[in-house]
């Protein structure tokens, strides 16, 4: 009888732990306006060329944007936008996932630096689009890189939750 | 610890509003899990607001999965558990 009462409360506090680690892990994971933020800012980044004329300065103002952002980071040992919220996701590192992430990015790298550029020409024509290849360009950079990150995002998830 | 153990770090306040306990409460628990060794704390300040942020040592997170484990253990041995087919 003590040992099935022991039992139980060894259970609960088993439930609790879960619920405690769901949690604090839904509160770290990326949020998902970040996800729709990075689409929208590459694509426009990319679709700047077709209608600023100095699109340097745009790409200097991205630059500089993100050299802030590194330096408050490795000056922080940590994330601005896990400061902000308080939480910061535990994130080792992952050999499996780095090599995966790297080898599919520079897939995607070498196929763009030698298919991007016509590939835009021939949707934006097809979609009479034909002004703005730049545009379409950026709409499939932000789609594919916005997947990536967010694949990597879910691969590390799962490598954390079964690592526990 | 169970909520470090799921985080890098976490704020002091995050952690207070997750357990659901006052200030002092957990103060005193932090202060036993720090002089065990099984957490850090890192105060920085924000202008005068002091922020202290809570993070598991890798032997406290080892000590915290030997604890859900030896509960699993303890779990397994309902009735219901021991008479689940395998």
């Amino acid at each position: 009888m003590e040992r099935d009462e022991q039992a139980q409360a060894a259970a609960q506090a088993l439930t609790a732990v879960r619920a405690h680690q769901e949690r604090t892990e839904r509160a770290a994971r990326v949020p998902p306006w970040f996800y729709v933020a990075m689409f929208l800012l590459i694509a426009a980044v990319t679709a700047a060329n077709d209608f600023v004329t100095q699109p340097k300065v745009i790409a200097a103002v991205v630059l500089v944007a993100l050299v802030v952002v590194l330096v408050v980071a490795f000056a922080g040992r940590s994330a601005p936008l896990s400061r902000l919220r308080g939480v910061q996701r535990r994130q080792r590192f992952h050999p499996r996932i780095f090599g995966v992430t790297l080898l599919v990015g520079a897939v995607g790298a070498w196929l763009i630096s030698q298919y991007g550029t016509a590939a835009a020409n021939g949707i934006a024509g097809g979609l009479g689009l034909r002004g703005y290849p730049n545009t379409v360009l950026g709409v499939v950079y932000a789609a594919v890189f916005t997947a990536l990150f967010a694949a990597v995002q879910t691969m590390v998830a799962r490598s954390e939750r079964d690592g526990r | 610890m169970s909520v470090l153990s799921a985080a890098d770090w976490c704020d002091f306040a995050f952690l207070r509003d997750e357990v659901a306990l006052s200030d002092s409460a957990l103060s005193k628990q932090l202060t036993t899990l720090k002089n065990d060794g099984q957490i850090e704390q890192h105060r920085a300040y924000i202008g005068r607001v002091p922020k202290t942020t809570v993070r598991a040592t890798d032997s406290g997170i080892q000590r915290f999965r030997e604890h859900v484990a030896a509960l699993q253990a303890i779990a397994d041995r309902t009735p219901a558990s021991r008479g689940r087919p395998e």
